[in-house]
């Protein structure tokens, strides 16, 4: 645009100057360079680009070169000024329009850089009160993380404690094996007692783990903020506590006589908290002010967490183990889904080839079919122990039965031949002793024969 | 007082025979160059600054012997080292020579020029005399006629 407005400009001048040497008028000649030196000062008022002025800058030089020859004629009609004076005054505004540029751009780059400064300070001031906002809420997460530790604390403190009671009660009564009533019924209350409270137990753990998360995972919380609300809120005791009852968990699965919808629960929970601990790692990880500590804490959780998915297992095994060994069935012992499957499997062979209805009897109603099949089995996943282990088990139990049966049947057809054996036998003797009945002419009285 | 009423008469004297006796010569009138002046609605044309001012209805009969107000029409008027206004139009095929006299302009002279129409006609000044350029022919004009160029 402004190289347009230049060249439009030249072409006037360019004109004008044409005109200039066409004619031959003095008065014309004023006139012209009149019109010349005014349009030439109004652009040279209105410039706005320094190349603009160095084109004007050319323009005067070419006027004053091309109305040098007029210049005492131009000295007489530009009275009071002349020639000299106009053009002087031509190249003065000229530097005055430079100078005006050049504050202009000065100014321009002093009004940007105020700009800058001003958005600058709005954007520190927008960021100061963001960052005000943000220790607000990181107080706020102190004093709040702080009083649910202790709060979280004290009644985990208290739940361990009397877990601790009744796992002692539950061994002492185990350790009595007392069969009488009384006794199962103890064990069973506090079986369940101890059940409730680990429940609760976990869920305050995971109320914990929630609130970690919740806290830690604040958009805008620099490292160091983090780690000094760790420090603060007693972090380490979060850790310590998961550990706790990582450690308390295990013991319960291992030394308490669980039903399958306590396992179903226990291994449910694990599973939560597992989740839960993968999700809070990377914060564990990194807050810990001692990364040694830090690296043993979480080594520790993942280890308590192993364990106890073990222990869940083990006791599995180990009911089902008990409810072969409550029917006097001796099977052997296994800790696994195959080694499982290879006893009962070498079991019930040996039973089929020497089939006895009793036992069988006594492993399908008492073991198998219930408390096995209908409650332990459902809860191995069909991962450890496959639909067709499962398949082969039941189909050598088949046989098994069908073994069972044909003997049944035997002994039954020997029965029946025996006791058909025995009623002829029975008859014939029964024949032979009775003694002979009469002649037929005896049971019909004296005959009357003919003489003749 | 009697000497005070002497001396003013005494000065008043040379006063008044110092005013009869004054000549400035020589005097150039010449303008630098020619005005164009355009005729106003009274037919009036004035130079600017205001060096002069006339009807120029006459002028304009003089040449077309058509009556009216010549509105809007120019006149170039430049003045030589005499004294004398020189004028003329476009349209005109005269040049006409004024003397400037108490009051108003008296025909000196009346220059034919040209057979044709002048379209734009100038004066300039010269130092041989006025210059009138019209029709791309160049005339030198005095007071007593066209000194050089067309007819003569």
């Amino acid at each position: 645009m402004k190289k347009l407005a230049g060249f439009i400009l030249g072409l006037v001048l360019l004109l004008q100057c044409g005109g200039a040497f066409a004619q031959t008028s003095d008065y014309e000649i004023i006139q012209s360079y009149k019109s010349r030196y005014q349009s030439l000062l109004n652009s040279i008022k209105a410039v706005q680009d320094p190349v603009e002025c160095a084109n004007l800058q050319g323009e005067i030089g070419r006027m004053e070169d091309e109305y040098t020859p007029h210049q005492k004629l131009l000295g007489e009609g530009l009275y009071p000024e002349n020639f000299g004076t106009t053009i002087a005054t031509l190249r003065d505004q000229l530097k005055k329009s430079a100078d005006r540029i050049v504050l202009v751009e000065e100014s321009r780059k002093d009004k940007v850089t105020i700009e800058t400064v001003s958005q600058q300070v709005a954007e520190s001031a927008k960021t100061i009160e963001v960052i005000s906002k943000q220790n607000t809420e990181y107080r706020a997460s102190i004093e709040r993380m702080t009083q649910e530790v202790s709060v979280l604390n004290e009644k985990v403190q208290e739940l361990s404690k009397s877990n601790a009671g009744l796992l002692q009660q539950i061994k002492a009564l185990q350790l009595e094996n007392k069969n009488d009533k009384e006794s199962i019924a103890r064990l069973k209350a506090l079986t369940e007692k101890l059940t409730a409270n680990i429940r609760e137990r976990d869920e305050l753990i995971l109320k914990m783990m929630d609130s970690f998360v919740g806290e830690y995972s604040k958009p805008g919380m620099t490292d160091a903020q983090r780690q000094n609300l760790f420090f603060k809120s007693q972090g380490i005791n979060y850790v310590g506590k998961i550990k706790e009852t990582l450690a308390e968990n295990v013991q319960y699965a291992e030394n308490t006589l669980l039903t399958p919808q306590d396992v179903n629960l226990m291994r449910s929970e694990q599973k939560k908290l597992a989740s839960r601990w993968t999700e809070i790692r990377p914060y564990v990880e990194k807050l810990y002010p001692d990364a040694q500590i830090g690296s043993y804490d979480v080594a520790a959780v993942e280890s308590g967490l192993a364990k106890w998915k073990a222990g869940i297992d083990e006791t599995i095994w180990k009911n089902i183990y008990l409810a072969f060994s409550r029917q006097n069935i001796s099977i052997g012992s296994f800790n696994t889904a195959a080694e499982f499957q290879a006893r009962v499997l070498a079991y019930v062979d040996e039973q089929a080839n020497n089939p006895s209805r009793e036992t069988y009897q006594t492993f399908r109603s008492k073991v198998w079919d219930s408390p096995i099949k209908d409650q332990w089995l459902p809860i191995i996943p069909t991962e450890e122990l496959t639909v067709q282990q499962r398949t082969e088990i039941d189909a050598r139990i088949e046989l098994w039965g069908k073994k069972v049966a044909t003997l049944l049947w035997r002994w039954v057809l020997i029965g029946v031949f025996g006791v058909a054996v025995i009623a002829v036998i029975a008859v014939v003797i029964m024949r032979k002793k009775k003694p002979m009945p009469p002649a037929d002419d005896e049971k019909t009285g004296p005959v009357n024969h003919p003489t003749s | 007082m009697k000497r005070a009423i002497l001396v003013l008469l005494a000065a008043m004297m040379l006063a008044l025979s110092g005013c009869a006796t004054v000549t400035i010569k020589p005097v150039d009138f010449s303008w630098s160059f020619e005005s164009v002046l355009t005729a106003d609605s009274d037919g009036i044309v004035r130079g600017e600054p205001k060096t002069i001012a006339f009807d120029a209805s006459v002028l304009f009969w003089a040449e077309t012997k058509e009556p009216g107000i010549p509105a809007g029409k120019t006149v170039r008027i430049i003045r030589d080292e005499f004294g004398y206004y020189f004028v003329t139009s476009p349209g005109f095929r005269n040049v006409y020579i004024f003397e400037g006299t108490v009051g108003k302009l008296k025909l000196k002279k009346k220059l034919h020029i040209t057979e044709e129409d002048m379209e734009k006609p100038y004066f300039n000044r010269r130092d041989e005399g006025i210059e009138l350029g019209a029709n791309g022919v160049v005339y030198l004009l005095s007071h007593k006629g066209i000194l050089s160029g067309g007819k003569k």
